[in-house]
């Protein structure tokens, strides 16, 4: 049943990128449409620059996020996590768009803004899952990973991470399915993607190139999301203890 | 050996441990016990540097714990908590051979270290090694714990509260079979725990403590029968000599069956005379041999 649902997103993509599939399917649904396939970029091209856009942007948000989220959660670093959960509860009430729209006049156009606006929202939700995660390991797991002799870091990597893993895998998710939804409008500000054609069908009025854009960025959406399910089930499977307080 | 001398562990006004001066010998079971907040459990987690006491000093094989590094130090001393502590997204021959992979043995050496412990504590590693921590019962659970902290063979152990959470049954198995894995083992044993009748079973010093001092520091025998206080009287209770006959383990007890696997002692025995007809019974010794057991009998049994 989860492998249908991936088999139909793919097809429905395919359908999306596919000019001589798309073409006289927007016929038919768009028949008042002068044109119906964006010709100036292929969809295909768009599609991977969405991609990397939303892809960029999370992975440096991980690597932030979860290590800035285990700097804090050190001893050293216990004194800074009100802050840090001010600020990740903060990121949650900011509309993604006006990160972006607030970032241009600092950064220009063009693709590194955008990353970065992405990133900066991504960062937080990441962060705020990893202090979360980390802090409700059980100390008593903590306290018999230490009693049996594991140095600092070696108790962050066998214990801490692992334990902590489905609550930081929660936040990736939520970040990248952001990032996916708000690349479309880093188009605004030329940094290409699945944007283009929702812009280009804004601007002429062209029902046949919005819906292209719009579904082929949901759908994008939703094929990672359903690797993220794979992957927090399995996550789930190697915890299944974790919930039984043995 | 671990011995403290005069060590003190404060909490900003509260002596939680004061001037503690005691020695436990090698391949002794030295069980700390006393009411709640006696400092039974900070005294033990002093020995594996959990916590650094604020004064005085403590030493491991005549080395004084500051100067071992700390991750070393705990790798040779098994450590066994209440809460067992297994990690729940590892499988049990994984929790077993942490302290093998931390001093890095290769993993076919763990796995085979891993299924060795699981026969000594008394599980199949067939049925057991590849489950999760989830998938075990609390005594279970238990046993795979004790078998982590004896995984790479570490001289010492430390235990707290190790049988605390188990069912009283359960609790009585585990007890009999770690005291045969120790007659085995002959590891030096510090247990924290707040069951007299635990501390008679498996001490071989029972150090009784009171408000972070000790009262009194003996055998079972010693503490059972001439208690050096007040405190140490009304803590071992006017029932105290038929504590003692706990201490004392028999082969067998005509007319007594117990749980599978356990072993009648002479309160067992006890129990069966007072309702025989005759006025001795027929008991078998642990070294296979019979006796006719009579009251008289009995007390010299008690009263070595």
């Amino acid at each position: 049943m989860r492998l249908f649902r991936l088999v139909v997103l793919l097809l429905l993509l395919v359908v999306v990128v596919v000019p001589g599939i798309y073409g006289p399917v927007a016929q038919w649904a768009f028949p008042d449409e002068s044109s119906h396939v964006y010709a100036r970029v292929d969809m295909a091209t768009l599609l991977l620059q969405h991609l990397v856009l939303a892809g960029l942007a999370t992975v440096a948000a991980t690597i932030t996020g979860v290590a800035l989220g285990v700097l804090v959660t050190r001893p050293a670093g216990q004194s800074l996590i009100p802050l840090v959960r001010d600020l990740a509860a903060l990121a949650q009430t900011v509309p993604p768009v006006a990160v972006l729209v607030l970032a241009v006049p600092v950064l220009g156009f063009g693709t590194a803004p955008t990353v970065l606006a992405l990133f900066l929202f991504s960062v937080l939700p990441i962060l705020g899952n990893t202090v979360t995660g980390l802090q409700q390991v059980d100390p008593a797991l903590l306290e018999a990973s230490t009693g049996m002799g594991m140095r600092d870091w070696r108790r962050l990597l066998v214990t801490e991470l692992p334990l902590a893993a489905p609550v930081i895998l929660a936040g990736v998710r939520t970040a990248a399915i952001i990032s996916i939804g708000t690349a479309t409008i880093g188009a605004t500000i030329g940094a290409g993607g699945l944007g283009v054609v929702i812009i280009a069908g804004l601007v002429r009025d062209n029902m046949a190139f919005i819906t292209a854009g719009a579904l082929a960025s949901a759908v994008l959406a939703l094929i990672v999301d359903w690797f993220f399910e794979l992957a927090a089930g399995r996550v789930m499977r190697v915890q299944r203890g974790a919930t039984d307080g043995v | 050996m671990i011995r403290f001398h005069g060590v003190t562990k404060r909490y900003g006004e509260k002596t939680a441990v004061d001037g503690l001066d005691m020695t436990v010998e090698n391949g002794s079971v030295c069980v700390l016990i006393g009411p709640s907040g006696c400092g039974k459990s900070t005294t033990l987690r002093m020995i594996n540097r959990l916590l650094e006491p604020d004064e005085g000093t403590i030493e491991v094989d005549d080395k004084a714990l500051r100067d071992y590094d700390p991750a070393s130090l705990r790798l040779r001393i098994g450590y066994v908590i209440q809460s067992v502590g297994l990690l729940p997204h590892m499988r049990v021959w994984q929790n077993i051979a942490l302290v093998p992979r931390l001093l890095g043995w290769e993993k076919p050496r763990r796995r085979e270290r891993a299924d060795e412990l699981l026969d000594i504590v008394g599980l199949d590693p067939e049925e057991y090694r590849d489950k999760y921590p989830a998938q075990l019962s609390g005594g279970e659970a238990q046993r795979v714990g004790v078998a982590r902290a004896l995984a790479a063979d570490p001289p010492y152990l430390l235990m707290d509260e190790p049988f605390g959470a188990v069912d009283p049954l359960t609790r009585a198995t585990l007890q009999q079979s770690f005291r045969d894995i120790q007659s085995r083992l002959k590891k030096t044993v510090v247990l924290v725990t707040h069951d007299l009748d635990e501390a008679i079973y498996l001490a071989d010093r029972i150090a009784l403590m009171r408000d972070g001092v000790l009262q009194q520091f003996g055998s079972p025998a010693e503490i059972l029968t001439s208690p050096v206080n007040e405190f140490v009287r009304e803590f071992v209770g006017s029932d105290r000599m038929l504590r003692m006959l706990n201490t004392v383990e028999l082969g067998a007890v005509d007319g007594w069956s117990g749980a599978d696997g356990s072993r009648p002692t002479l309160r067992d025995a006890l129990s069966q005379l007072l309702s025989a007809p005759e006025r001795s019974i027929r008991v078998g010794l642990n070294d296979g041999s019979q006796e006719e057991l009579d009251f008289d009998r009995i007390r010299e049994m008690v009263l070595p």
